[in-house]
């Protein structure tokens, strides 16, 4: 097989969409992440979908927002991105929110005070008020590798081999449809 | 008719070599469309993209077509392995009413896609 | 006629010297965070359940330190005992559908070489991040046994023909994807690590046909 004709390749889960909880959707997310005034926390284990979620919402946002997407990638020291002088205009995505230390988070925050709004992504509560709580299941990995491949038959305890982490079940199926073509 | 269509004869061409096509295009006015390769790697690994040569058609009517060549870069050629495949696109953009069309091309040794084992 | 030598893709050198500091970065530190809490704690504090707990945690720390400290042994006993394998071409770029001599030999004890083998390797490379985590992961895509001792006792020098075929991909880079060329030799060692080293070289397209 080759690597452009794999269900499982890279820019099609870049491409997946966030599957929201029962009983919740954008509008009603984007709402709770106003009451609680733009500044809040997506919190979630890796692979639950936190950096989807954040796209998703980000589409809403760009209609109202200029929007800073800041990553820290693990191992890094600093962020990816550095931030010019923001105003209300403006919105800061950050993903990787609990890989910063305190003090560059509080310069973050510092940074940000005027910013129209502050998204964190973090796989710990507390640093702001939490919006959502990203999970995973089963049923949501076979849903999705469904949607990328479908009749592929995926194994049933595949997402706990791989810790609760759906991007890594979803790319170890990468591996899978490769051998299985030959 | 589409409001922008490409017309390439043949769609694969050795690297290295000259290729040859048509712009027809049937607009509210006159384009100034740009011709341009692109390569975009698809496969395990997170999405690369790079530029190849482009040029320029300025048309006169807002109907119309025109003849294009360009010569193909040495590389990367088309390619496809496990992990990694590189997939060269001529697109067809106007500037003037925002309107694109693409199409794939095999750049590769004797017109070939390279197929790693 | 000139020889074009290859680099190992990761040197001894500054694999020992990573490791060497990284060892003595970690244990300096966990020694002083727990001589410090020690010299400031109370003996009460340390009884029971809570003292064990403090312990275990700090012995955590101790038994990294302890893997590194060995990770960095071995690398140091690797660069100052083990034979080194030293290789070249005779052209600095290689196109494919060509042919190259490759000469090596095996610098430094060669009598503690058990085992030896020598693969010519195409692979690709790419890069993924899966959200703030960065992976790598590679695939062999061209394989060929230049050299292998098997049971035997090893010759240390030696030169072989390489053969890159005509319709394969040639090196190529970009950020996250890559098309790599290299020659891969596994040492078994007596009385030492073995070693598992790569020495990449550069392979171009097809010149034109005149």
């Amino acid at each position: 097989m080759r690597a452009r004709d794999n269900p499982f390749r890279s820019e099609r889960l870049d491409r997946l969409a966030f599957r929201y909880p029962p009983g919740l959707d954008r509008p009603s997310l984007l709402r709770r992440l106003a009451e609680l005034g733009h500044r809040a926390a997506i919190v979630g284990p890796e692979g639950s979908g936190k950096t989807t979620l954040s796209r998703d919402l980000e589409q809403a946002l760009g209609g109202d927002y200029r929007i800073w997407r800041v990553t820290r990638h693990r191992g890094e020291r600093r962020l990816a991105r550095a931030l010019p002088r923001l105003g209300s205009a403006d919105y800061v995505i950050l993903d990787g929110a609990d890989q910063l230390g305190w003090a560059e988070f509080r310069w973050l925050r510092r940074r940000a005070r005027r910013a129209g709004g502050l998204l964190v992504l973090s796989h710990r509560p507390g640093l702001l008020p939490t919006l959502i709580v990203t999970t995973t299941s089963q049923a949501l990995l076979d849903t999705l590798a469904a949607e990328l491949a479908p009749g592929d038959i995926g194994e049933p305890s595949a997402l706990e081999q791989h810790r609760g982490n759906i991007r890594e079940a979803l790319r170890a199926r990468y591996d899978r449809c490769a051998e299985a073509a030959g | 008719m589409t409001a922008l269509q490409i017309r390439l004869a043949p769609a694969s061409i050795a690297a290295g070599g000259r290729l040859d096509g048509r712009i027809l295009w049937s607009l509210a006015r006159a384009p100034e469309i740009t011709v341009r390769l692109t390569w975009q790697t698809r496969g395990k690994g997170t999405t690369d993209e790079g530029d190849g040569p482009s040029t320029e058609i300025r048309g006169t009517a807002a109907a119309g077509d025109a003849s294009f060549a360009l010569t193909a870069p040495t590389t990367p050629p088309s390619f496809s392995g496990r992990l990694i495949s590189v997939i060269w696109y001529l697109t067809a953009t106007d500037r003037v009413s925002g309107e694109t069309a693409g199409i794939e091309v095999v750049i590769g040794p004797n017109g070939r896609e390279i197929r790693l084992s | 006629m000139p020889d074009f030598p290859l680099q190992p893709e990761i040197s001894r050198a500054k694999s020992a010297r990573t490791f060497v500091l990284l060892t003595a970065f970690w244990n300096i530190v966990t020694y002083l965070v727990f001589g410090s809490f020690l010299a400031a704690a109370d003996a009460s504090d340390l009884e029971g359940w809570t003292g064990i707990g403090i312990f275990a945690f700090f012995a955590v720390f101790a038994v990294i330190g302890l893997v590194l400290a060995v990770l960095a042994v071995r690398s140091l006993v690797i660069l100052r005992y083990a034979p080194q394998p030293v290789l070249s071409l005779p052209v600095a770029t290689l196109p494919v559908g060509s042919a190259a001599n490759l000469s090596w030999h095996i610098d430094g004890q060669r009598r503690r070489v058990q085992s030896l083998a020598l693969t010519l390797e195409g692979m690709e490379e790419v890069i993924y991040t899966s959200g703030t985590d960065t992976s790598t992961d590679r695939h062999v895509f061209h394989q060929l046994s230049l050299y292998d001792s098997g049971a035997f006792q090893p010759t240390t020098e030696g030169r072989n023909r390489i053969f890159i075929p005509a319709d394969t991909m040639w090196s190529w880079s970009a950020r996250h994807n890559k098309i790599l060329w290299q020659i891969r030799v596994k040492m078994r060692l007596h009385g030492l690590p073995g070693t598992d080293e790569r020495f990449r070289f550069t392979v171009v397209p097809a010149g034109p046909v005149a």
